[in-house]
């Protein structure tokens, strides 16, 4: 398994998640999953990771559970939307953790709040709903 | 007031209907339950018994896309209730927001499309976001009461940002929106 510590592929799906309900029937993902929160929260840039096979488990058990589920972004995607960019910032529990960063920080202007705001409808736009792939099913071993 | 009376007695058909900040009953011939809806929850019904208010009736109101608005909303009740991706509900100063911009609407007597979408984001705040084609406007009404509700709009090239959500700009956005104007809002 490679950990994320250089230059994401513009190929690679940024994962985000997202309360199922912000997913409509027809497959929209909602504006909100990609508004940076208010209070600051989202400021060093919104929180994604990188979709890769050795790490569906993993991501599944952190997105697809409780009503939640993921959407997915392709990454040259966002990087369209210029200045924003997926960059690395691996965490203990989740090495793919990335952040996508470029969106004004909305707490500084109405400037900035509008681009935020704006960014956030681009991103949505752009987002799908993620299905992971089938569980791998864990070995079977004899303990004799 | 024979017409007031039918009203109240059911023996007059009712759509669109609503009532008016200044207690006038507007509405087109159609739906008797949105108008008896409105006149119990403003306690009017008294008022209209004995004259203090009047009642008239318009063609083509926008009321429609109001009272499904209206309706949806109360799909939100409000709560402080939040989890790890943030609020879950709105508050009750975000949704007493919201159904006060949209009446000012309404009361401009513009079209009032149907909204693409009705949220909550985040923060708690009520979203109303309208599409029309590259057109889009979102009424945003936060939680927090000394936070300021705002409109946010924006086509494919351009977009902004209003605070002062005066009936003018609102009539300005909503022409703009239904394309009746195509000067983008300053």
């Amino acid at each position: 398994m490679r950990v994320l510590t250089d230059h994401i592929a513009g190929s690679s799906k940024a994962l985000r998640k997202c309360r199922r309900s912000d997913v409509k029937a027809n497959g929209q993902v909602s504006k909100s999953v990609f508004m940076p929160r208010a209070e600051g929260q989202d400021r060093d840039g919104l929180s994604v990771s990188i979709q890769s096979n050795g790490f569906n488990d993993l991501h599944r058990q952190r997105f697809a559970v409780d009503g939640r589920q993921a959407c997915s972004i392709t990454v040259s995607v966002v990087r369209e939307l210029n200045p924003l960019d997926v960059v690395p910032d691996p965490m203990e529990d989740d090495p793919t953790h990335s952040l996508i960063v470029g969106i004004p920080d909305r707490s500084l202007s109405v400037e900035n709040l509008a681009a935020a705001e704006q960014f956030a409808r681009q991103l949505a736009k752009r987002a799908s709903p993620f299905t992971f792939p089938e569980e791998t099913a864990a070995p079977t071993s004899a303990i004799v | 007031m024979p017409f007031a009376t039918d009203v109240l007695n059911g023996q007059r058909d009712f759509s669109q209907t609503g009532v008016d900040g200044r207690g006038e009953i507007l509405g087109s011939p159609n739906n008797a339950s949105v108008l008896r809806d409105e006149l119990s929850i403003l306690e009017y019904n008294d008022a209209l018994r004995q004259g203090v208010l009047s009642l008239r009736t318009f063609a083509q109101t926008p009321l429609s896309a109001y009272v499904e608005i209206l309706r949806d909303l109360e799909s939100f009740p409000p709560s402080e209730e939040s989890d790890e991706l943030g609020r879950l509900a709105p508050s009750q100063y975000g949704l007493e927001t919201a159904r006060s911009i949209l009446f000012r609407m309404l009361e401009l007597g513009a079209k009032i499309p149907k909204p693409k979408e009705i949220s909550v984001d985040r923060d708690g705040a009520v979203r109303v976001l309208w599409e029309t084609e590259d057109r889009a406007m979102e009424l945003v009404c936060p939680y927090a009461q000394n936070q300021r509700p705002y409109v946010f709009f924006s086509d494919d090239l351009e977009h902004r940002i209003g605070y002062e959500l005066s009936k003018i700009l609102l009539h300005r956005l909503l022409s703009w929106l239904n394309g009746a104007a195509t000067d983008f809002p300053k």
